[in-house]
């Protein structure tokens, strides 16, 4: 049906048609300078401003444009106008009644610019009224444009720059800015998590860190979503970020945390087992002896006819288990005091040689039961300051561990010399040797070699540990020599009493 | 055959020479003829040579222990066994136990102690109680 035909009244009509739509038309005239051709009714009821004053006044369109926008405004309308190319924009108009959003849409025409203007206040202010929402919330806002080939976010909320420091404008304006500011560590996954997306539709929710402008490490929580048109395409996506610092901070630090406790626990539950193991040998070194005392006092006890050669003999049984108690007894509180760094030693100028065959002679009784002959070597005579209980107590220990693991019918060579600075102490037994592997842990508290716990060989594990403490109180070592199958030697080097005094001398 | 070699013989495994004297002194007032081994090599030894009629053995003797020993003496000749250990607790009880030992005294222990775990596996004959 055709409403219209071709008739002489048809200019009339068309003026008639363009005077009464209620649509904001206009013809503006070629070049950047602005007027306006003709401008209808509607469009001077929205601004208030007469057709004359429009048609007359080529400065009016620039004057009423608003402030904020007129820079941006006049220049696009001139680069379209400029070549030739229809333009769409958005800007506001003071009119004589107050402000006014418009929509602007024109196309060349032949005497001119045909275009109209639509008032979008309405929208415009519910739209400002949703931004000002979306930009008050603590997030980073932001909707991505597939139409936008370098990925850059067409909107951003200012929060971005509060989070991250850098402005929406820097981001906008730099190719590939988000990726290129992604933690390199994530950049991968922060890529493979897009196309995952992309693939399946759903939303794509991760974290992952962002460098800061001030190049902070910040982590943040991304939600995504694509929105869709009504025919159900992919139109653009929008989401929000949320800066998680602080609680992935107080995720590894929890983790750390727990870490350690784990760690202490472990070291906790060692200790444990080790103390238990401790308490296990300590019972069974004091059971022993005791065992001995009570056995042989009821022995002489029960028995008034006792020949005086058997009882003297149970007596000395006695008192060598006792001895044995009471030397046990000293180095529990010597391992102690060593682990408390509280060792109390009384220095005096000492013969180490002299100290040494007193020690020797004492432990010929032992020696004598397993039939065993400790030479003694006195090359020297070294004059060191120390503690002579406390050094007895070392040369003691390394004789017993000798007799413990010499043959019977075997040998232990002692030998004491002296160079210009140290004083040398050896003790060589003839017993099976001590395997490479446990050499290191020798010296440590508690360490009972594998033959040791094998042949149920008598000790704690202490008195080595003693050994190294007390050598070491007297600013001297101990060190192990030792080959299987051959035997093991013991060396303690003291410094001489005349060399740390020419040294303090010379200092 | 005299009295004297009717005594009942007694294997006895200890490697605390003072603790092994102790209880071979011990045995011997009471009566009993002892074989003294100071490893479980040598206890097994001394019973393959002479069957004991009890064998009284310290929990940690080197070489085999007297754990194992216990066993192997409890299955071979079924010799009644008696342990010795300085090491308290349920362990060596229930370990003890299951070895088949018949009993188990911890040490320090008191002479009567020790002869009436002895007499409570082989009652006191009359040269014994002599």
């Amino acid at each position: 049906m055709r409403l219209w035909r071709r008739t002489d009244d048809e200019p009339a009509r068309f003026r008639e048609l363009v005077e009464h739509t209620p649509v904001a038309l206009y013809v503006a005239a070629d070049g950047t300078a602005g007027g306006f051709h003709y401008v209808s009714p509607a469009l001077v009821a929205l601004l208030g401003y007469e057709a004359e004053a429009w048609e007359d006044d080529p400065e009016l369109f620039a004057r009423i444009l608003h402030p904020e926008d007129r820079e941006r405004v006049l220049g696009q309308i001139a680069f379209a106008k400029t070549n030739g190319r229809p333009y769409h924009l958005e800007y506001r108009l003071v009119g004589t009644r107050g402000t006014v959003w418009v929509e602007d849409t024109a196309v060349p025409g032949g005497d001119g610019w045909h275009g109209f203007l639509v008032d979008v206040s309405r929208r415009k202010t519910t739209e400002r009224r949703y931004r000002a929402l979306v930009e008050q919330l603590p997030l980073i806002t932001y909707i991505d444009s597939a139409e936008r080939a370098d990925g850059a976010p067409v909107y951003l909320s200012p929060e971005i720059e509060r989070v991250l420091g850098y402005t929406p404008q820097e981001w906008t304006s730099t190719p590939n800015f988000f990726l290129d500011h992604v933690h390199p560590d994530d950049r991968e996954a922060v890529v493979a998590a897009r196309e995952e997306a992309r693939r399946s539709g759903e939303p794509l929710v991760r974290e992952f860190r962002f460098i800061a402008k001030d190049g902070r490490v910040v982590w943040l929580h991304d939600t995504q979503t694509v929105v869709r048109d009504d025919q159900g395409r992919p139109w653009y996506s929008q989401g929000f970020a949320l800066d998680v610092t602080s609680s992935k901070n107080w995720e590894a630090e929890r983790e750390r945390l727990l870490e350690q406790a784990q760690l202490q626990n472990e070291r906790l539950r060692e200790l444990d087992e080790m103390k238990d193991e401790f308490i296990a040998l300590v019972s069974h070194e004091l059971r022993t002896p005791l065992t001995s005392i009570r056995g042989y006092v009821e022995l002489i006890e029960d028995d008034p006819l006792l020949p005086g050669p058997e009882r003297r003999a149970f007596l000395q049984v006695i008192d060598r288990n006792a001895d044995r108690l009471q030397r046990l007894v000293e180095d529990l509180l010597l391992a102690a005091q060593a682990e408390a760094n509280s060792l109390r030693l009384r220095f005096e100028e000492l013969d180490l040689a002299k100290l040494v065959v007193d020690c020797v002679e004492a432990s010929a009784p032992h020696a004598a039961l397993r039939n065993i002959t400790v030479a003694c070597t006195v090359e020297a005579a070294p004059i060191v300051s120390g503690d002579p209980g406390r050094l007895a107590q070392v040369v003691d220990n390394l004789l017993s561990n000798a007799l413990k693991f010499t043959p019977e019918d075997g040998g232990i060579e002692v030998r004491v010399s002296q160079d210009a600075t140290t004083a040398l102490l050896e003790v060589a037994d003839s017993g099976p040797g001590i395997p490479e592997d446990e050499q290191r842990g020798l010296f440590e508290r508690f360490f009972r070699s594998e033959r040791a716990q094998r042949e149920a060989v008598a000790g704690v594990g202490l008195g080595l540990s003693i050994a190294k403490s007390l050598v070491e109180a007297h600013g001297g070592r101990i060190t192990v020599q030792s080959t299987e199958g051959e035997g093991t030697t013991f060396a303690v080097h003291l410094p001489l009493l005349a060399a740390v005094e020419r040294l303090s001398g010379a200092a | 055959m005299s009295a004297w070699s009717k005594r009942p013989l007694v294997l006895l495994a200890e490697d605390e020479p003072d603790i092994r004297r102790l209880v071979a002194t011990l045995l011997e007032r009471w009566g009993y003829e002892v074989a003294a081994a100071a490893s479980g090599d040598e206890a097994l030894a001394l019973a393959a040579a002479r069957p004991p009629a009890l064998a009284i053995l310290d929990v940690s003797i080197p070489g085999p222990n007297g754990i194992e020993v216990t066993r192997r003496l409890r299955s071979d000749d079924d010799v009644p066994v008696i342990l010795l250990t300085a090491h308290a607790g349920d362990r060596s009880a229930a370990e003890a136990v299951l070895a088949g030992a018949s009993g188990l005294l911890t040490k320090p222990f008191r002479a009567q102690a020790l002869r009436k775990a002895i007499w409570s596996v082989l009652p006191p004959s009359p040269e014994a109680a002599a």
